[in-house]
């Protein structure tokens, strides 16, 4: 009771704490609104990104991963430009859901990403305090909102960038504003703490500041400006950059709780990383500040900007982190890959599909995809039972099928409404719900593909519609004694399965491959729909079945001709990727 | 009002063009991957080392000649 009476009066008091500020110190509001327009800018910032990249950033990304160094240079060039490690964050857990990326190339973006990361501390540092940045981001914030009322999607994002940086600017500059105006009445600085005392009070301080705003770039911001206006001293400054480091990690954990076991994984990843990092930092500090202090000289920073030597602490920190923790890659996956198994799912149940991914569109159509050849893959089950086939008797397996369903004379008694209800509905509903709510953001060729797995996940659910249609006569004439109706509804039985083996195992081939052997499976398709056979006409003219047989027969193998048809469509949009190739199918 | 409408098909005019050319440039891109495909397949042919083997990259080379036709 008192933990849930404490967990709902955290929020309350912290807007009242944040109020109370406001009220009493006219600085502090300046450098709260400083905070909260910061915070602003970068959500802009980051959906700017999103709409001006359409879609490149996400592409760049799943083919930059092949290798930890080009994971890593990737993860600190993407975070530079975009400046948001969360939306990267996004990209990456969605990719690693997608399984387009693999763990150890995700965890070594997001150590690119935490280098990454410190390049805002450059720009607040070299721009932010030492010009009128507010000037700025006047013009910024103009030009910003007169593209965002452009049709274009592009002009948008870039418009949303614009607005996005004008509010960082304006924000570090009511954080500096305040810092100057503060500095009169109330001098921080009275408060630096010397020697590792001071050091893990700034680090705690740091840390508790960082999980409160949850963002260490406007922490860090917030730093770089008390420390250009002189209300901390240079040293509590460093520790505060590690206790920023720290904190973020804090935020990455609380979101990881409501992740998946790919955003759990790479929040331990995270975290692991950055305690090394802060230890190797506070172990050797003040020899750091030595080594920042040598090559700041070397880029000719003065020796008093503490700001951009702060920002220089940031980078090297943590680049000495990539170099200490980056070699053990291998071993950290392996220990996460322990530490968070993947759940066995129930089949009836999406396996692929996930919230994190529906907002990065390509992830979303690959998890699709996926979801849907499991869907398929339930399907085969139905439709060979339905036959009084067991899958493993003929699919992937070379056997000649023809013998494999004469020596299947066994009934298998399948309710397929039952199995239908059981095994396929409800993971239908799941893709078709999922694939709506990705759709909301995506181009239209994005969404036309969302269209086709839609249709082929119908596809699927009409085969074994069709295939109950005629698994009654199937099982009736199974073991008949009429013997020219016992082959004909084996060759029925066959025609499906020769389709259901020959789908089998085309994800290994390329398009055109796959194309082919459709193409082959489709042109012995004709012979399945027996109404203008000479067969079956043959067996009426001889008596050799009898009437009613025929018909029912003459209907079922049109049924069995159009499970194959419907199967063979499906095959074409799941494994076929380049569009015109699989329009060349249909 | 009869400018107006000269001015759409002069700009309808440049657009077909222009959709017309990507159109023929994806067909040319899809021609020239078959081709290389299916020569590929010939030379798998060349050097397949069963029968069976040769008999279904030909099946898969036939297939591939008659979509060839379609485009």
């Amino acid at each position: 009771m008192s933990s849930t009476i404490l967990k709902k009066s955290i929020y309350p008091l912290f807007i009242l704490s944040i109020a109370y500020l406001l009220f009493i110190s006219s600085d502090a509001k300046i450098i709260i609104a400083g905070v909260a327009v910061f915070l602003i800018g970068m959500v802009f910032m980051e959906d700017g990104f999103k709409l001006f990249s359409g879609g490149m950033l996400e592409k760049v990304l799943e083919k930059s991963t092949n290798s930890i160094p080009k994971a890593i240079g990737t993860g600190f060039l993407a975070t530079s430009i975009i400046q948001s490690s969360s939306l990267l964050t996004i990209i990456i857990i969605s990719f690693l859901s997608a399984e387009l990326i693999t763990l150890s190339g995700a965890i070594g973006m997001v150590f690119g990403s935490n280098i990454g990361t410190t390049t805002t501390a450059w720009i607040v540092s070299s721009f932010g305090v030492k010009i009128k940045i507010a000037h700025f981001a006047m013009p910024m914030l103009v030009f910003g909102v007169i593209f965002r009322f452009n049709k274009n999607k592009t002009y948008q994002g870039l418009g949303n960038i614009l607005v996005g940086l004008g509010f960082v600017f304006l924000g570090i500059g009511y954080m500096k504003e305040g810092f100057e105006a503060m500095k009169a009445g109330l001098d921080l600085a009275q408060f630096a703490m010397d020697g590792y005392l001071g050091v893990f009070v700034y680090i705690l301080i740091g840390a508790i500041a960082t999980v409160i705003i949850q963002s260490s770039s406007a922490t860090m911001a917030l730093i770089i400006t008390a420390l250009a206006t002189g209300q901390i001293e240079y040293i509590n400054a460093l520790s505060l950059a590690i206790g920023a480091n720290i904190g973020t990690t804090v935020t990455a954990i609380i979101g990881s709780l409501s992740s998946n076991f790919n955003g759990k994984r790479l929040a331990i990843a995270h975290l692991i990383f950055n305690i090394v990092t802060a230890f190797i930092a506070i172990l050797f500090l003040y020899q750091l500040a030595n080594i920042v202090d040598f090559l700041a000289s070397k880029l000719t920073i003065a020796d008093d900007d503490y700001a951009m030597k702060l920002a220089l602490f940031h980078t090297i920190f943590n680049v000495i982190g990539v170099l200490v923790v980056a070699p053990f890659i291998s071993v950290l996956v392996k220990f996460l890959e322990t530490l968070f198994v993947e759940k066995r799912n129930d089949i009836s149940r999406a396996k692929y599909l996930d919230n994190v991914v529906i907002e990065v569109p390509e992830a979303a159509i690959a998890v699709l995809r996926k979801e849907i050849i499991h869907l398929y893959e339930n399907s085969t089950e139905v439709l060979s039972h339905a036959l009084s086939l067991h899958r493993h008797t003929f699919i992937g397996i070379g056997s000649d099928i023809n013998t494999v369903v004469e020596a299947s004379v066994k009934k298998i008694d399948i309710n397929i409404d039952d199995t239908y209800e059981r095994k396929i509905k409800s993971l239908y509903g799941d893709i078709i719900n999922f694939a709506t709510l990705s759709q909301e953001d995506m181009s239209v060729e994005e969404k036309d593909k969302i269209y086709a797995l839609k249709l082929a996940c119908r596809e699927i659910v009409e085969a074994i519609k069709d295939v109950k249609e005629l698994q009654k006569n199937v099982n009736r004439f199974l073991n008949s004694k009429n013997t020219y109706i016992r082959e004909e509804y084996n060759y029925i039985r066959e025609g499906i399965a020769t389709t259901l083996d020959g789908i089998h195992g085309l994800e290994k081939y390329d398009d055109f491959e796959v194309l082919a052997k459709i193409k082959i499976l489709q042109d012995n398709l004709s012979s399945l729909d027996l109404i203008g056979s000479e067969r079956i006409d043959h067996l009426i003219r001889t008596n050799a079945i009898e009437t009613k047989m025929a018909t029912s027969l003459i209907n079922d193998s049109y049924y069995a001709y159009n499970v194959s048809k419907k199967l063979l469509l499906v095959a074409g949009v799941l494994w076929i990727e380049n569009k015109e190739i699989q329009e060349l199918g249909e | 009002m009869k400018l107006k409408r000269l001015f759409q098909k002069i700009e309808e005019y440049f657009n077909m063009d222009d959709e017309d050319s990507k159109k023929r440039k994806k067909i040319d891109k899809l021609l020239k991957s078959m081709d290389e495909k299916m020569e590929s397949i010939k030379e798998k042919i060349k050097v397949a080392p069963s029968k069976s083997k040769k008999t279904k990259l030909k099946k898969q080379l036939n297939a591939l000649k008659e979509l060839r036709k379609k485009i």
